[in-house]
């Protein structure tokens, strides 16, 4: 289970990635040939916090529940790069 | 928002298109700024509209000595600084199908749902996702700093013609 | 969600040609050609009125501007208005 939330992960990371990415400016269109893409506006994505409910397989909803929460804690850094800052998972109706 | 307005498109599309809806939103409010200096502030010819000040001022072994002050209009006037500092976009998308890219990172198909909460048919790939995107801005937009900068520059004392002295 | 619409009304104003104190006028008192004192040291300043008609007539399109805009404004406010 936990190698297919790691999946997820990853995909709403590459996701966010290539979302912002169209958004971004390519460096070479702006004047002063900036190193690295930026945006357009001084106004730009700095934070994103994504949950979600994960549902657990059936032979260990005895123990954990019917789901876990999972967070992902996203910093988007200048250039509109999203790093992960966290992930938490939580079994909200476990039963230890 | 109701579901089924937007039809399955990969979950990339769908964060980059209300980003940029917010970033022309804040663009239009910015040209409105812009064209209100511009209105304001300059003529047809594109030069600087100023105000003429004329005071007197007691110059030692002179006497009273007038002067005229030519202050840039816009000086004079706030300026609408309009534009967007902070904007929260929440939004809840439900996962439709999860590609199974070998080398690449798994792509995302998705579409806008009610609720993250009502997700009881969900499969490990096709759940709900809540997403709070945070946008600020970085800085004072630099064409506002340059235009203050260019005011302040305009601002020109000059003496009075020889008439003027007392 | 949208937060930063404002109007800056601190960043006008012009240094004291004496005294560097900033002196601030109103549209008022430009528009009906009052003199202008300096809080600071208190000096007199004079409206040009000749040599600042162009800016003077650029004051008053947007003063009736503003005067339209806040009548448009105060009928959107009015009960029973959409």
């Amino acid at each position: 289970m936990q190698e297919r939330v790691e999946r997820m992960v990853t995909a709403v990371l590459h996701e966010i990635e290539r979302g912002l990415a169209l958004v971004r400016v390519p460096a070479r269109e702006l004047p002063g040939a900036q190193q690295v893409e930026r945006f357009r506006s001084s106004l730009r994505p700095t934070q994103v916090v994504c949950t979600f409910e994960w549902p657990i397989a059936e032979k260990e909803r005895a123990e954990l529940g019917p789901f876990l929460w999972v967070k992902m804690s996203i910093e988007i850094d200048a250039s509109g790069v999203p790093r992960l800052q966290g992930v938490t998972a939580e079994a909200p109706h476990a039963s230890v | 928002m109701p579901e089924n307005t937007v039809s399955h498109i990969p979950l990339s599309q769908l964060v980059g298109s209300l980003v940029r809806d917010i970033v022309d939103a804040d663009g239009m409010a910015a040209k409105a700024t812009s064209d209100f200096i511009q209105n304001v502030g300059f003529d047809e010819k594109g030069e600087l509209r100023t105000v003429q000040f004329s005071y007197q001022q007691v110059v030692p072994g002179v006497g009273v000595k007038r002067y005229t002050v030519s202050v840039p209009l816009l000086t004079l006037v706030p300026i609408p600084i309009l534009g967007i500092d902070k904007a929260e976009i929440s939004f809840t998308t439900k996962i439709v199908e999860m590609s199974q890219g070998d080398s690449q990172a798994p792509k995302l198909l998705a579409k806008i749902a009610a609720d993250a909460q009502s997700n009881s048919d969900a499969t490990s790939e096709t759940t709900n996702i809540k997403f709070t995107l945070t946008m600020s801005r970085s800085d004072v937009p630099a064409g506002i700093t340059g235009i203050f900068g260019l005011l302040s520059n305009n601002i020109q004392v000059t003496g009075a013609p020889a008439s003027g002295q007392e | 969600m949208l937060q930063g619409l404002k109007a800056q009304s601190d960043n006008h104003g012009f240094p004291c040609p004496c005294c560097n104190f900033k002196i601030k006028a109103t549209i008022e008192q430009i528009l009906t050609g009052s003199s202008i004192f300096c809080a600071g040291c208190g000096l007199q300043l004079d409206i040009d009125r000749q040599g600042s008609a162009p800016a003077i007539e650029a004051l008053q399109t947007l003063n009736e501007a503003v005067a339209q805009a806040e009548a448009q404004v105060a009928k959107a406010k009015k009960p029973g208005a959409r």
